[in-house]
This record gives structure tokens, sequence and C-alpha cells, in this order.
């Protein structure tokens, strides 16, 4: 038998694919919800304190944003390489 | 084989990015505009989340997880454009994204808790979530010019702001008379206007010889 907070996280993730979010991206969201969680609090009501969202902007999160920069329908083909550009100092 | 994406360099000295599949430099416009249909998309995929929590189908801290996901993927996206490519940014812009990130969650905790309360109707809510994408906007320009500077010694680098196509605050219409001012005079497009987050104005750049300037500031010549 589905215990609820389970049935929850089904649901949620459910709607998350829904609205087009991708499901790795949908299942952390979750799991951020239910390591966070205190005890006894309902996942459905309970709201994080702002400073439990501060990270640190690290080399993961570059990677992050940078396959979502890749992974985005409306960035053109011909500009998804566009922020990994390599330097040049002077015009060639 | 030709490389189907041969992919870009960033010349730090004109500050524009080249497409090696052309050998050009990439139109300035056609920069600013990837950052518009990257900063509109993300706030079309934002409105939709944010409907789903004002009608308690996503659970408020899902909803603001997935925000800060998105927001911080965002912010960051839009910096390193403004930068000249991920790997231009340097630990200050870090400082200055993630100083921004964290009043934004401190928003975004703060608005979850008044659509749990029910004091935000549908529109402003997405009136709000639209802002939260425009103030992401705001770090294209903030690193851009953080990175410029003059390509020579003897050359002074000006700013101009440019009205874009809304509803125009008296702000915005303010900085667009300056006309030319030196590069860090104008406030970047979404900052100290009336606007705020929902401006849609530009800045444009030009270089200038040191001892022409005077000609330049407060015109709007080309």
């Amino acid at each position: 038998m589905v215990d609820a907070t389970t049935a929850w996280a089904e649901q949620q993730i459910k709607e998350l694919l829904t609205l087009g979010v991708d499901l790795a991206d949908a299942q952390a969201s979750i799991a951020f919800v239910l390591d966070n969680l205190p005890a006894g609090d309902d996942p459905a009501t309970w709201i994080p304190d702002a400073a439990l969202l501060d990270e640190p902007l690290d080399d993961a999160a570059i990677d992050d944003a940078r396959i979502a920069y890749y992974a985005g329908d409306h960035i053109p083909a011909r500009f998804k390489r566009l922020l990994d550009a390599g330097e040049v100092q002077a015009d060639g | 084989m030709a490389d189907l994406l041969p992919g870009f360099t960033f010349d730090r000295s004109s500050h524009r990015y080249r497409d090696l599949s052309t050998g050009r430099y990439v139109a300035r416009e056609r920069i600013t505009q990837l950052l518009d249909t990257q900063v509109q998309a993300t706030a079309e995929h934002l409105s939709a989340l944010t409907t789903a929590a004002h009608e308690g189908r996503l659970a408020p801290a899902v909803y603001v997880q997935q925000m800060r996901t998105e927001l911080r993927r965002l912010t960051l996206q839009n910096a390193a454009l403004g930068a000249g490519g991920f790997d231009k940014l340097t630990q200050s812009d870090y400082g200055r994204v993630g100083a921004q990130l964290r009043g934004e969650y401190q928003r975004l905790t703060q608005f979850a808790e008044q659509m749990k309360a029910g004091d935000v109707t549908l529109p402003q809510a997405l009136n709000r979530a639209e802002m939260y994408a425009g103030t992401a906007r705001v770090q294209f320009w903030a690193t851009e010019q953080a990175h410029v500077q003059p390509s020579e010694p003897g050359l002074v680098v000006l700013e101009r702001r440019l009205l874009g196509i809304a509803e125009h605050c008296g702000d915005c219409v303010y900085y667009y008379d300056q006309g030319w001012q030196p590069l860090g005079t104008l406030p970047e497009p979404g900052q100290e206007s009336a606007c705020m987050s929902n401006c849609k104005c530009r800045k444009i750049r030009q270089e200038v010889p040191a001892d022409e300037v005077s000609e330049w500031i407060g015109s709007k010549r080309r």
C-alpha cells in the first residue's frame, strides 16, 4: 500500500511533468522538500525558510545552467554553443 | 567533415562574440534578442508554475524549489551572456549574482506565504512571476558593464539607454534623454526606475577618443 507521502510525491511529480519540468528536475524538487521537511510538518503546506534556499554558486551550479541552456527549446541551434565561447585577445 | 556547431570566440577588447562558422562578429542586436528570448521563455514557464501554485495544484515548497532552480539558471545564463561565456565569469560576478539571488529567494518565500494565505490574486501573481524573470535580465547588463573596458589607452567607453517596445515609465524616458554618458553613469535597465524589472530598455556602447568625449556627452548621435 502506498503511504500518503509517496502518493503526494507522485502527484506532485506528475504535476511538474505536466508543466514542462523534466523528470530529473521534478524528482530533485520533491527530494528537496522531503529532505528538508521538519518532522511533523505537512509537505503539502510547508514553506521553506529563505535561508534554506541559499546555496553556493559553484561548478555544479554553472554546469546545471550550461546544460539548461543547451536544452532550451527557444535557443536557436546556431547559438547553443555561444556561452562556451573561447577567448581571443584581439581582432585577428 | 564540417563541424555542425563550430562555435564562437569572444574578443575581450571589443567585447564581442565572433561566429566561427562565418568569421563575423555576432551583431549586438542578436545578443540582446537572445537575452530577451531567453527571459521571455523563462517568464512563460514561471507563469505556468505560478498558476499551478496559485490554484493549489503545486505545493508551496515544490513551487519555491522549482522557481529557485529556474531563476538560478536564468540569472547565471544572463550573466554569462554579458561576460562573454560561462568561463569568463569572475568571483566578483558570482558575488553579485549570488547577492541578487539571495534577495529573490527571500521575496519568493514571502510570495509563497502570501499565495498560501490567499492574499494575492492570480493576475498579481502572474505579474510577480514576470518580474522575477525581468530581475534576472538585469544581470546581463550588470555583468557586461563590469567587464567592458577601453580597448586602447586614450579611448573612453560611453553608454546610452534606448527605449524598448513597451509603455515607458518617466524614469526610463529621463535616462534615454541623457543621451551618451560615461560607462557606469546610467542605471542598468530594470534598476532605479518605476517600471522596475518590467523594463524593456536596452543599453548600447561606443568607444570615443578622450578628447572628443565632450562632443558626445548628452548627444544622441550615432
